[in-house]
């Protein structure tokens, strides 16, 4: 069991606190909040507008506090976290961000598991900056599913203002393996484009290949498709000289979605998180910049051999 | 949607490098694709051209480019460090955050304006946050 840490010197966390009742959203919000402004943090709170205006009015105002509604800073979740992790990067040392509120809730259940992904790969994006965060779950209209994906992706439960280890915590690495993340595979029709890549110089080429045949079948945006083209560049280059060739590019093409498989033949597995940490003196940034040009990227190791790059994009 | 047979993939010619004198120094228009696989191309005829210019202005017109991935942000930072260590003033014009995402993402705007090289080359630039 630990409290929560008093020095000035926050670190990380990503406390969970599941909630019955308005008074214990409230209260454990003011205690978290307290707790920030009295270390010299900058906090932050979220939510719906609703939820936000109840908050405000219990909390009050003060300099170092800022509320957020969600529909603006949680409109996707890959764009929330390196939104999240730019702005701790350039504060740099010195200044702990408290951050707490509600994630929101997606229109389905794949907008949901998305949501709890990101919950997870917060543990691997931002764990390397003063960054806490008291995320608040509803257990009166929440379903339960999702309360389950809450307590496997936060590393710390709070009960009674004291936060504890949670039993059910399962690093980022192995939620994307948990059946309640929902990791996507690739559409079950053939793809509408498949290329096999063997060197650097013919990347310009599957690159046209890919851009027409995105532009010709998919209503996706120009912007879109100019963003997946850099991110799928960067993945084959990466498999040609950190893996092996050939690669093979798999592209399937839907009205509002671009769905890319990219497909080494090396043999070493890659790290299913590779690419959420924020690089460090010019090191390997390729995956990293992927990342934030797509809605969604997964990363496995098929028994086969190989590793193979799922990329999402609508 | 038929599937495409798989498609044999081979090279094309994809950027164009002109260096041209001007009365401040020298200007570098770039056009077509720059990528991993002609950046270091890229900065190697810059850097030819720099040791003649030294102390001079270099103007790096992005206009023309209609792609650059990571390496191709590297490469532009190189040549600005490179340029900077040299005593010669690098500005770029036609840096386009809709068009290159990738310099976007990497911040590679915030880095040429704000960030004069310090550092040695073996250690590299730092990199663009």
């Amino acid at each position: 069991m630990t409290m929560r840490s008093d020095s000035g010197h926050s670190g990380y966390s990503h406390d969970l606190l599941v909630h019955h009742s308005d008074d214990e959203l409230v209260h454990g919000t003011r205690a978290f909040v307290e707790q920030g402004l009295a270390s010299g943090g900058q906090v932050l709170v979220h939510g719906s507008r609703d939820r936000v205006g109840l908050l405000r009015q219990e909390l009050g105002a003060h300099p170092r506090l800022e509320y957020g509604f969600d529909e603006e800073l949680y409109q996707a979740p890959t764009d929330t976290l390196f939104a999240y992790q730019r702005k701790l990067a350039e504060a740099g040392a010195g200044v702990d961000f408290w951050v707490t509120g509600t994630v929101p809730l997606g229109r389905d259940a794949a907008e949901r598991a998305a949501w709890a992904r990101y919950e997870s790969a917060v543990n691997e994006a931002l764990s390397a900056y003063s960054f806490r965060a008291l995320c608040t779950y509803d257990a009166r209209t929440l379903p339960g599913s999702v309360i389950d994906a809450a307590r496997a992706t936060h590393p710390t439960v709070s009960t009674d203002l004291t936060s504890r280890t949670s039993p059910e915590y399962v690093d980022p690495a192995a939620f994307l393996a948990d059946p309640l993340a929902q990791v996507p595979g690739p559409p079950g029709s053939p793809p509408s484009l498949a290329i096999t890549i063997h060197r650097l110089d013919q990347l310009a080429r599957a690159r046209h290949q890919v851009r027409t045949t995105a532009r010709a079948s998919s209503a996706v945006p120009q912007r879109s498709i100019d963003e997946l083209l850099v991110a799928v560049n960067e993945v084959v280059a990466n498999g040609l000289v950190h893996g092996a060739p050939p690669v093979q590019l798999s592209l399937w093409v839907d009205v509002t979605t671009l769905t890319c498989r990219v497909v080494d033949s090396g043999m070493s597995a890659l790290d299913p998180v590779t690419g959420y940490r924020h690089p460090e003196d010019w090191g390997p940034m390729g995956l990293w910049a992927a990342r934030q040009l797509v809605d969604e990227l997964f990363i496995s190791s098929p028994a086969e051999g190989g590793c193979s790059v799922l990329l999402t994009k609508t | 949607m038929q599937r495409a047979p798989d498609q044999d993939v081979t090279p094309r010619p994809t950027l164009d490098v002109r260096i041209s004198d001007t009365s401040t120094g020298v200007l570098v228009h770039l056009a077509g694709e720059l990528d991993t696989e002609n950046a270091s191309r890229f900065v190697e005829a810059v850097t030819r051209s720099l040791a003649a210019h030294a102390g001079r202005e270099v103007e790096v017109d992005l206009s023309g480019l209609t792609f650059l991935d990571v390496a191709g942000v590297r490469a532009l930072a190189t040549v600005h460090d490179r340029a900077t260590r040299q005593g010669a003033r690098m500005r770029v014009r036609g840096l386009d955050a809709t068009r290159l995402p990738a310099a976007a993402v990497l911040g590679l705007d915030q880095y040429l304006r704000a960030r004069p090289a310090r550092r040695d080359e073996s250690a590299g630039p730092n990199p663009p946050a």
